[in-house]
């Protein structure tokens, strides 16, 4: 049996504008998201991916429906955070330039209270992105932007989370330091067990990630299915669409 | 073919604060062709497409030689460059967020390049904008003039970045990654638009990327930069199917571990 990690009942999101004017970003939705299930939310630019990973991740509070995990808990609650990790789109800015880059790697590992040389788990694991050996003792303002994401996602992974929650992580990297993190995202995946929730509007690289797909499509949940089922022979317009665009090398 | 029309870049060499960021790069793009860089991060891909239109620090050192229609560039007179940056040559650049002014309707910006290059008037650039904003497919170009950058989507603000690249016929556009920052989409469809004005202007183009799907695309022959370096120069599809330089190989390796299959299990 699959055990849930996450459950979304109902959730929606209503923007409220000027003069009562009011802008759904995400119609009601119910999705549970399950113990080392891959799954990936893919769209166009303004399908929602975003938002509902920000309802999912605590982050914004949804119009109706709620969130929960599988213990019941809040996705607020420590115990949760404790399990989780977060790269979100343009991680560059959420590293705080006074701050040397091994202290901020470690940061999850000082808050969340963790045992250990913190020092040591945080050049790990900039080394397994491949930054080079200096990295931790250097400042964010001297790595170029795909460095600064791949700093970004060290962190998200430094205290071994079950569950990483990505958006866009890759989009802005390099196609060699690309290939690169979805061989680690991989691995985590199949040996860690890592659930891995990846926004992304890059087939490639669900393709090669994700076992499940969730399709939006103006804020609408408009296909749920297997990874080889969406991509293959996908039923929605929008999955359609998203399969005709993507770039091919053959 | 030979090097008196188009673009001809040979020996190019940039160091800036001693340290030598291109080392003799040589490409050339000649009358309707499409041409692209393929690098990593940090290539000189995008360094070469700025010195084309002497878009680099005033304490570069330059040498080398970048000939337009046998015109040199390098260290030409500002009269010179003004009339060939913006004019004769285009250019579009990855973020449309950046490179659009925020404060000014699109159609003023879209038809910059007219009024400076060919003293359009008004009422004439008005008119010129509807058309070029028709021509690169944003809705309602009748309406879209009259917007700001914020009101529009990041693929429409891309499109009024080609358009302003257009206003002022130029015979070959530079383009720094431009598909980038968009979704997949909306990228395929900037790409297809590429090409559809390629085919209708005759519009040569020198397209930067690190994305061999996407240069496929974009290109009919690449130079592969590595380093400041040209590594490689061959037609695409050779280049996909048969990279002889060790960085054409990662390339291509990199892109096949990333891109899109067609859904293969």
């Amino acid at each position: 049996m699959t055990e849930e990690l996450l459950t979304a009942t109902e959730l929606s999101r209503v923007h409220h504008g000027r003069g009562g004017r009011q802008r759904v970003a995400l119609h009601p939705l119910s999705v549970a998201l399950r113990r080392g299930e891959s799954t990936a939310v893919v769209g166009g630019s303004g399908s929602g991916k975003s938002s509902l990973v920000r309802l999912l991740l605590g982050l914004d509070t949804p119009s109706t429906g709620t969130v929960t995990t599988g213990d019941g808990l809040p996705v607020t609650d420590r115990r949760w955070l404790r399990r989780t990790g977060v790269v979100l789109q343009d991680p560059a800015t959420s590293l705080d330039p006074r701050m040397r880059v091994g202290r901020i790697v470690a940061e999850p590992l000082r808050g969340f209270r963790i045992r250990g040389d913190h020092d040591a788990a945080a050049r790990s694991m900039l080394d397994r992105l491949g930054l080079p050996g200096d990295a931790a003792d250097r400042y964010p303002h001297e790595f170029s932007g795909g460095q600064r994401q791949r700093i970004a996602i060290a962190r998200a992974l430094v205290h071994e989370p079950e569950v990483l929650v990505a958006d866009e992580p890759l989009s802005a990297l390099d196609v060699t330091v690309r290939a690169r993190i979805l061989t680690l995202l991989r691995e985590l995946v199949a040996e860690r067990g890592l659930t891995l929730l990846l926004v992304s509007h890059d087939l490639g690289i669900v393709q090669r990630v994700s076992e499940r797909v969730l399709v939006l499509d103006d804020g609408r949940l408009v296909e749920d299915g297997t990874a080889q089922q969406v991509l293959s022979s996908p039923r929605s317009a929008a999955a359609r669409r998203l399969v005709d665009a993507a770039p091919r090398l053959g | 073919m030979s090097g008196a029309t188009g673009l001809v870049v040979s020996g190019l060499t940039i160091g800036i604060n001693g340290e030598r960021l291109l080392d003799g790069v040589d490409v050339a793009v000649a009358e309707g062709q499409r041409v692209g860089l393929v690098g990593g991060s940090g290539s000189g891909k995008s360094l070469t497409l700025r010195a084309v239109l002497g878009l680099l620090p005033s304490h570069a050192a330059l040498g080398g030689s970048i000939r337009w229609d046998g015109v040199e560039l390098l260290g030409a007179p500002e009269r010179v460059l003004a009339r060939v940056r913006g004019g004769e040559i285009g250019i579009v650049l990855q973020d449309p967020a950046t490179a659009l002014d925020p404060l000014r309707r699109v159609g003023a910006q879209i038809t910059e390049g007219a009024r400076r290059h060919h003293r359009v008037g008004r009422a004439g650039a008005r008119a010129l904008a509807v058309r070029l904003a028709e021509e690169v497919g944003l809705p309602s170009p009748a309406d879209a003039v009259d917007r700001y950058p914020h009101e529009l989507s990041g693929g429409q603000r891309q499109r009024v970045q080609i358009a302003a690249a257009l206003s002022a016929e130029p015979r070959l556009l530079l383009a720094d990654e431009p598909t980038t920052a968009l979704d997949t989409v909306v990228q395929s469809q900037v790409l297809e638009l590429l090409a559809r004005l390629g085919r209708t202007r005759g519009l040569s183009t020198l397209f930067v990327t690190h994305d061999l799907a996407v240069l496929r695309r974009a290109a009919d022959s690449a130079s592969v930069l590595d380093a400041g370096r040209v590594v490689e120069h061959g037609p695409v599809e050779r280049l996909l199917t048969s990279p002889v330089s060790a960085t054409a190989r990662a390339l291509r390796d990199a892109a096949r571990l990333t891109s899109w299959d067609g859904g293969r299990p």
